[in-house]
């Protein structure tokens, strides 16, 4: 099984060419053929050994053939050099040199694709939490209906749902005419949330897209978690004294973080990559490391220094989920 | 133990949904210290009356008193009974140390009182060495033990306890019915204990309330209760009993003669009656004899067709029919000296004069009245 | 110019630019995965050979009218295959490279880049020359599109369709006419400006108004200093945002106070939104053309040939200008509206579709730049741009 999945990673990246992937090949054929041979001729217990990694085999070959040998192939390439600007084949050269560029280049996109990611997360919390619990807690027979309802935005194009909002967010829009007409202009401008009369084209907007993008990956699985406490619970905190209001800090609140924590990392991790919102929603000041990364792969084809922004963009989400991890703790509860 | 020191008092208190009454004008008071039962089949009220103590329920009229205040309207975190829930509603964040800390945290106690107070209660229950675990690590009858400790802790002036040994197995639910008793008398606090077994009613309570549909049927001490029920359904309820419809034929001086409805007479002595049965010849009347209080032989007394007998170990259950089809049974002292009825056997049963107890009007189904189906199925 | 054919054609709605959109949308979802597999794209053989002859035109979307496909196969008997598939100067570059660059062929026999990536086309050897001599009609080119620097000798392109690049306002909003690129460094217009991702026009309207020659353009030097007005516009909030053919929402709308823009898209826009006003600024505006250009390793070069002496006839490419209604490349396209009388003749009339040699004096071109000189200023263009 290792044999083949190095196997397909390596022919997968071109990582070998010519004569060595016809060993390659050969090498995985005859290890598949002696597989298949074992599990039909092979004893009893052999087979029984051999049967969790028969089921293990398609996922392997999947993540083989899709992630690893991409990720190897994408990794090869950050370090690679290009001869001229229409060099197509960049030679991998260990030029680290790309990993520094993508991170003083692009440092401005990478720290607005975070932050914006960060408050996009808070913001989808805060409105997801509440949500959640009504239609967990008070959802009755409605709760289906109420989760379908959630989910309905699923059904349209992300790109629909966003290019919708250009029109909802326009200057002479319904909602710039409402905040008028509310006199919530003048208070908004001094929060920065709106700039010179408009919310379209400002960090605002594209957080806003962002939040509304991506909320119902907050609240599914806040729901999972909270359909889940049994209310009886409730019921217990306040027999022991505690107000409804200290309920839901002390048992209500740290039994759902199980789904703040999968909710975060759902809204977070596609939020930080994102390039929709931005190019949408946004202006020449709110562009997202998702847009740069776009355009160095499509328009400069500047495939290294593409890719060693992908891997900085993979590592600091990495980090920042592990950290997070650590910090909510979540695998010390039940 | 009715008025003097009474802990709970319900006064009048009336539960209902929309048109449907789930309680209807209960009535009674718990001493201090004691064990009181809420005894009756699912649906009877039971549950709806102790949330209605511990808060999570209002009574649409009447009153509850907690030692000697109204609190009919005060909301159960500022109420100061503790509840032991069905499946325990144990915190699965937190320790078990935690969870007992739980109530006198929300009091505000400080770290030393609330730490003094949980060992003491952990040790109350012997889960001393438990207190890191997590309760999704122990056993269902520790969870139970937990569940105590973390009401108990907060020295209630009663402690509702709803159904608390359902969840376990026979075995441990014997082992922990003398359990609870053990805490009961070392912490002397008032327990009320909602149940549908009503033989863990009988071992542990010292008074009993039996309920069906709403009602409060009769309250006292479960000797009084399986020997002098008040009515047809408390005697069925209650332990199992021959309950053989007749008609009252006459009285003279004290004992009563029933006709039963199978041909044969019983005579009932006197004082051996329900409070409500009126004792003038031709009143329907119902004669309950215990099946233990049957026994084999005898000149006169009840002729049956054995259908059925179960050896029980020290017991032998017979059942039999009589000839109008009324169901007897009798639970007989196994003695290998004697033939055995056997199915299709013809016998009479007889019985101490004493045993036979009158009760008013005449049952819905004739016959005797084994373990109750609720019974059956907690037990498994 | 790279997204604007399909908004501008006679068929065109506000649709097809949606659906341009998504498409590039996915296309970009796309970009993040591998650049080998990329490579997927292209390949396999195209070309017949023997008696029957066959072409494949890959051309922006509805960039041509119903009948003109259907007209050539039946006048030439060829089996003529016309795909829409060329959607973004950039984007089916990257899609093509991996084969071009590995001397593979691709499908299509002819495509249309606009004219400065067909420059860099011809420069990577992807392109073939043409037989002129078989193209009789070649003398119809307008003579201003002859010959451009980096096609010398015009024998590796014909152009296609082209368009002007200038200013475009919405004049409800700016409450006054604007004339000038200046004006939309107006402070009174603040966060109401945009300007087009496309580089050669945003910078070269900039460099013009500076009183900068384009083809005199050849370092990053000389256009610095448009640059720099540029990225400082953008810093102050001036410039609200950098789009594709998009913008016409946001000037119709009013987002857009004014902006770059592109003749074919406004003279569609302002038939519904009469505020909506076009200008080629007194200090110049971009003249921008697609061509077609035969890619290498294609084997029916006669069939180009007929194609392009087709198309180069007044009579087809008139009608080819009342369905698409940008500015013909070809001579004669005039006369030849007015004689299909109607709608048509009106068009014959249209100042945008036949701008006046005033208007036509103002335009400038860019001229070829060196590979390294390019590079620069399109990193320096998609910093400021902020991709």
């Amino acid at each position: 099984m290792l044999v083949l999945a190095i196997g397909v990673v390596s022919i997968g990246a071109g990582w070998v060419s010519g004569a060595t992937r016809l060993v390659a090949l050969s090498v995985m054929l005859v290890s598949v053929v002696a597989l298949v041979w074992t599990a039909f001729v092979g004893g009893l217990e052999t087979r029984r050994a051999l049967a969790p990694y028969g089921l293990l085999k398609p996922g392997i070959l999947w993540l083989s053939l899709f992630f690893l040998a991409p990720l190897w192939s994408m990794f090869q390439m950050s370090l690679s050099s290009k001869q001229s600007r229409f060099d197509f084949f960049p030679d991998f050269t260990w030029e680290w040199s790309n990993y520094s560029t993508a991170l003083t280049d692009f440092a401005p996109q990478f720290t607005r694709s975070f932050s914006y990611a960060a408050i996009a997360t808070v913001l989808t919390l805060l409105i997801g939490y509440p949500l959640a619990y009504v239609i967990a807690f008070r959802g009755g027979k409605y709760r289906t209906i109420l989760l379908g309802l959630v989910a309905v935005p699923f059904f349209t194009s992300y790109l629909i749902r966003t290019l919708a909002w250009q029109n909802l967010l326009a200057d002479s829009g319904p909602v710039v005419s409402l905040l008028n007409t509310l006199r919530l202009d003048t208070p908004l401008e001094w929060l920065n949330i709106m700039d010179n009369g408009r919310l379209m084209n400002t960090p605002a907007a594209v957080i806003g897209g962002l939040t509304y993008n991506f909320l119902p990956f907050m609240i599914l699985p806040l729901y999972v978690s909270l359909e889940k406490i049994d209310v009886r619970l409730v019921d217990a905190a306040m027999d022991l004294y505690t107000t409804a209001t200290g309920a839901f800090r002390r048992v209500v609140l740290p039994l759902s973080l199980p789904g703040v924590f999968a909710g975060s990392l759902l809204v977070f991790i596609p939020a930080a990559g994102d390039f929709v919102n931005a190019q949408f929603l946004g202006s020449p000041s709110t562009t997202m490391v998702g847009n740069s990364i776009q355009n160095q792969f499509l328009r400069e084809l500047n495939y290294p220094l593409a890719s060693a922004m992908s891997f900085v963009l993979m590592a600091v989400i990495t980090c920042s989920v592990l950290v997070y991890a650590k910090f909510m703790g979540t695998d010390d509860l039940v | 133990m009715d008025t003097g020191d009474s802990v709970v008092q319900l006064d009048k208190v009336r539960k209902q949904y929309g048109s449907f009454v789930a309680v209807h004008e209960a009535d009674f008071s718990i001493g201090r210290g004691e064990f009181f039962a809420m005894l009756g089949p699912s649906g009877c009220g039971k549950t709806t009356t102790l949330k209605m103590i511990a808060g999570f329920e209002e009574p649409t009229s009447g009153r509850i008193l907690l030692e000697g205040e109204d609190v009919s309207d005060v909301p159960p975190h500022k109420r100061n009974v503790n509840t032991v829930f069905q499946q325990y509603a144990l915190f699965p964040h937190m320790s078990v140390f935690d969870n007992v800390a739980f109530g006198p945290r929300s009091k505000k106690l400080n770290d030393t009182e609330v730490n003094r107070r949980v060992r003491e209660m952990l040790d109350v229950v012997r889960l001393g060495d438990f207190a890191s675990r997590r309760p999704a690590q122990l056993s269902g009858g520790q969870q139970q033990r937990v569940a105590l400790a973390r009401a108990l802790v907060n020295y209630p002036s009663a402690l509702l306890l709803d159904e608390p040994l359902a969840a376990l197995d026979l075995k441990l639910r014997e082992a922990m019915q003398i359990e609870l008793k053990r805490i009961q008398r070392e912490v002397g606090i008032t327990f009320v204990f909602v149940t549908h077994d009503q033989g863990e009613a009988l071992t542990m309570s010292d008074r009993i309330a039996v309920m069906s549909e709403g009602r409060v049927e009769q309250v006292g001490a479960p000797f009084d209760i399986y020997s002098r029920p008040e009515s047809l359904f408390v005697a069925g309820f209650i332990g199992s009993a021959n309950l053989l419809p007749g008609t009252i034929a006459s009285t003279d001086g004290g004992s009563t003669r029933v006709d039963l409805a199978g041909g044969a007479q019983v005579v009932v002595p006197a004082g051996n009656s329900a409070d409500n049965v009126s004792l003038s010849s031709g009143t329907r009347v119902t004669v309950m004899i215990r099946p233990e209080q049957l026994s084999l032989g005898g000149a006169t007394g009840l002729s049956i067709d054995v259908t059925d007998t179960v050896f029980q170990g020290a017991t032998l259950r017979l059942v039999g029919r009589m000839s109008n089809g009324t169901e007897v049974s009798a639970v007989l002292p196994v003695d290998p000296q004697r033939v055995t009825p056997v199915p299709g056997n013809a016998v009479t049963l007889s019985w101490h004069q004493s045993a036979p107890y009158l009760l008013d009007g005449w049952p819905d189904n004739a016959g005797s009245t084994t373990t109750n189906v609720d019974n059956v199925e907690a037990a498994l | 110019m790279a997204t604007q054919k399909k908004n501008s054609t006679g068929r065109g709605t506000p649709l097809s630019r949606r659906d341009f959109i998504v498409r590039s949308g996915l296309v970009g979802a796309g970009a993040l995965s591998l650049p080998a597999l990329l490579a997927a794209c292209g390949g396999g053989d195209g070309g017949g050979d023997g008696e029957a002859l066959s072409l494949m035109f890959e051309n922006w979307p509805l960039y041509i009218d119903e009948e003109t496909v259907a007209l050539f196969k039946t006048a030439s008997g060829i089996d003529f295959k016309y795909t829409e598939a060329y959607n973004d100067n950039n984007e089916y570059f990257a899609k093509v490279q991996p084969s071009l660059s590995a001397g593979k062929k691709i499908d299509p026999d002819i495509v249309a880049p606009t004219f400065w990536m067909a420059a860099r086309w011809i420069q990577l050897g992807w392109a073939q020359k043409i037989n002129m001599a078989n193209i009789p009609n070649s003398k119809n080119l307008r003579d201003d599109l002859a010959n451009p620097s980096w096609d010398a000798n015009n024998e590796y392109q014909m152009p296609w369709q082209t368009g002007i690049a200038g200013i475009a306002y919405n004049a409800k909003t700016t409450g006054r006419e604007l004339k000038s690129v200046a004006d939309l460094f107006d402070p009174a217009f603040k966060g109401k400006i945009g300007m087009l991702t496309e580089m050669r026009d945003t910078l070269g309207l900039v460099l013009m108004s500076e009183g900068k020659k384009l083809d005199s353009i050849k370092t990053f030097d000389d256009a610095a200093s448009a640059f720099d007005k540029i990225e400082k516009a953008k810093a102050d909030g001036q410039i609200r945002a950098f789009t594709g053919n998009d913008y016409t929402d946001d000037l119709s709308s009013g987002n857009f106070a004014a902006c770059v823009a592109w003749s074919g898209d406004v003279l569609q826009l302002s038939k519904d939104n009469p505020d909506v006003k076009f200008y080629v600024p007194e200090e110049g505006g971009t003249s921008w053309y697609d061509t077609m250009l035969w890619v290498a390793g294609s084997e029916n070069g006669s069939a180009v040939e007929k194609w392009m002496d087709y198309v180069y006839d007044p009579v087809n490419a008139a009608r080819i200008t009342a369905s698409v209604q940008y500015i013909s490349p070809v001579k004669g396209v005039q006369d030849a509206l007015s004689d299909m009388g109607g709608d048509a003749a009106a068009l014959a009339e249209d100042t945008l579709l036949f701008p006046d040699a005033a208007t036509i004096a103002r335009l400038q071109s860019w001229g070829a730049l060196a590979e390294e000189e390019e590079a620069k200023l399109d990193e320096r263009f998609a910093a400021i741009t902020g991709a």
